[in-house]
């Protein structure tokens, strides 16, 4: 018999990931046999590479309002694994408030606002977030002209890319330069 | 400057593990004995055992030939005096306390743990139970229940939290042998049947429970498989159970292959139930050369273990996603035939 390691396991310092709600929502759902299937892997991926999802309490309500029953499996399975960072939602009132300020009427304040805490979460970790909200991204690289941080965000959809996204995750999230919003 | 004793087991080919040598450390000094090894005379021992057995025994008495043996798990010194009369004596594990007692007290629950049956052996109860405790669980029930002992009331809670049964009660057939009838439905004494009439899972953690109700303070409990027969909310419903165990400072060692247990076990911790300095994690598997390996996680406060070495969890997630992938494809056939 051998004893690999002692008492302390340490827990693994692996890449921290956004996982937007709609990812949460339609892995498992049978609405959409593609999408399900597309963000089950990504899900999947993210366990199996042991990054970290990256939450805070109000996300979390989100989350818990959108996640199918295997979503729901996964989100255990993570923190039982202590996989699960949680961002203080402080962080992000300096961000709200500089988005409120905006004073372009067509900005997309209000939609930016309602998801303030995907992309606040990401900026407070390290800017990664797997979504299948388009839009979410396009009103991004918007935002992004006045708070060029948000461009540095690393992006992957599910529905859209495929295979791709849950092998990129496999492989750790690793920095890709296509997958930066200020290459979109 | 902490004791303690080390045993070194060695496996040769197709023999089964034997036990070699057994270290006892004192403070800074420590003496090994290995099996066969022999002293002619009293000067010829370890310091430390030299001096023990000279302050216990008159010295005509020690003049000598010592040789090591092996007494069950542990290594004894035996030694023949003038007249050839032979005595063994417990050579390193007596110097370091109690620790022979704490194995000969410690309660064991295979998970092989036997048929219900319609009547069961009386057996003596003392202190100690040798051997697989579930031989004496009907015993121990049967003294609970003529001396109307509050351990009975604790047993009929857990299998009430279990929803196994509402109570117990024994019946003594002869002298040598007792019944044991459970009761399915609360406060209807009529009610209640052998444990042979049951679902198997009364049977099976009934022993589990009793050893649980009967542990005492620091005693050491070791079950095997304690899910065995159990619904899914049953074996949720006992881990809140043994954590009241540990609580009651009962040093439990249990094997499991439920996560639904270990679930509930987490649960208890990030619920403040437990303490998580109480709660350890061993996760046994086999490397490339298939040797066992044990790896060992601590938990915190959420009850988190942090990351595991074997795909215990992974399971069923794989699982139900194999099956929504499986609906999926049927649902996309049957639309290309519709």
């Amino acid at each position: 018999m051998r004893r690999r390691s002692s008492a302390n396991m340490p827990k693994l310092r692996t890449k921290k990931i956004v996982v937007d709600t709609n990812v949460a929502r339609s892995a498992g759902s049978t609405d959409d046999a593609s999408s399900s299937l597309h963000s089950r892997k990504a899900l999947l991926a993210i366990l199996e590479r042991r990054l970290t999802l990256v939450l805070s309490p109000c996300f979390e309500t989100e989350w818990k309002r959108h996640e199918s029953r295997f979503s729901h499996s996964w989100r255990v399975n993570m923190q039982q694994r202590g996989l699960i960072f949680w961002v203080d939602e402080n962080e992000f009132a300096v961000l709200g408030r500089r988005i409120e300020e905006i004073e372009d009427r067509a900005f997309p304040k209000k939609a930016l606002l309602k998801d303030l805490h995907v992309f606040a979460c990401a900026l407070a970790t390290n800017r990664v977030i797997v979504s299948n909200e388009s839009r979410l991204k396009r009103h991004l690289i918007r935002l992004g002209s006045l708070e060029s941080r948000v461009l540095l965000i690393l992006w992957a959809s599910p529905i859209v890319e495929g295979d791709a996204c849950s092998g990129w995750l496999r492989g750790g999230a690793k920095h890709e330069r296509a997958r930066l919003l200020s290459q979109a | 400057m902490r004791s303690g004793l080390t045993l070194e087991f060695v496996r040769k080919e197709n023999k089964p593990i034997e036990l070699r040598q057994q270290t006892t450390k004192l403070g800074s000094e420590e003496f090994s004995l290995t099996v066969g090894g022999r002293y002619q005379s009293l000067k010829d021992l370890p310091k430390p055992l030299r001096m023990y057995l000279s302050s216990m025994f008159p010295s005509s008495f020690l003049d000598a030939s010592y040789e090591v043996i092996r007494e069950r798990c542990f290594l004894t010194l035996a030694f023949t005096v003038k007249g050839g009369h032979f005595y063994t004596f417990p050579a390193g594990q007596s110097l370091v306390g109690d620790f022979p007692r704490v194995l000969q007290s410690m309660i064991h629950l295979p998970g092989l743990r036997g048929n219900p049956e319609r009547t069961y052996a009386i057996s003596a109860v003392g202190a100690t139970y040798a051997g697989p405790f579930q031989s004496y669980a009907a015993s121990i029930i049967d003294g609970w229940y003529e001396q109307s002992s509050p351990s009975l009331a604790t047993l009929n809670h857990y299998l009430q939290d279990l929803h196994l049964a509402s109570g117990i009660m024994t019946r003594k057939v002869d002298e040598t042998q007792v019944e044991l009838r459970v009761n399915r439905v609360a406060g209807q004494n009529s009610s209640f049947v052998s444990i042979a009439d049951v679902g198997m899972a009364v049977s099976q953690v009934l022993p589990v429970l009793v050893a649980l109700a009967t542990a005492k303070k620091g005693q050491i409990v070791f079950i095997e498989q304690p899910e065995l027969h159990l619904h899914p909310r049953a074996q949720l419903d006992l881990a809140r159970i043994i954590c009241g165990a540990v609580e009651r400072g009962i040093n439990l060692i249990i094997e499991t292959h439920s996560s639904l247990l270990l679930l509930g076990i987490q649960t208890s911790i990030a619920e403040g139930v437990i303490d998580a300095k109480n709660v350890a994690l061993h996760w046994f598997g086999r490397d490339t050369d298939g040797v066992t390996c044990v790896e060992t996680a601590a938990v915190d406060r959420d009850g988190s273990f942090g990351d595991w070495p074997e795909d215990f969890g992974d399971i069923s997630l794989e699982a139900e996603d194999k099956y929504l992938t499986a609906v999926e494809n049927a649902k996309a056939k049957q639309r290309k035939h519709a």
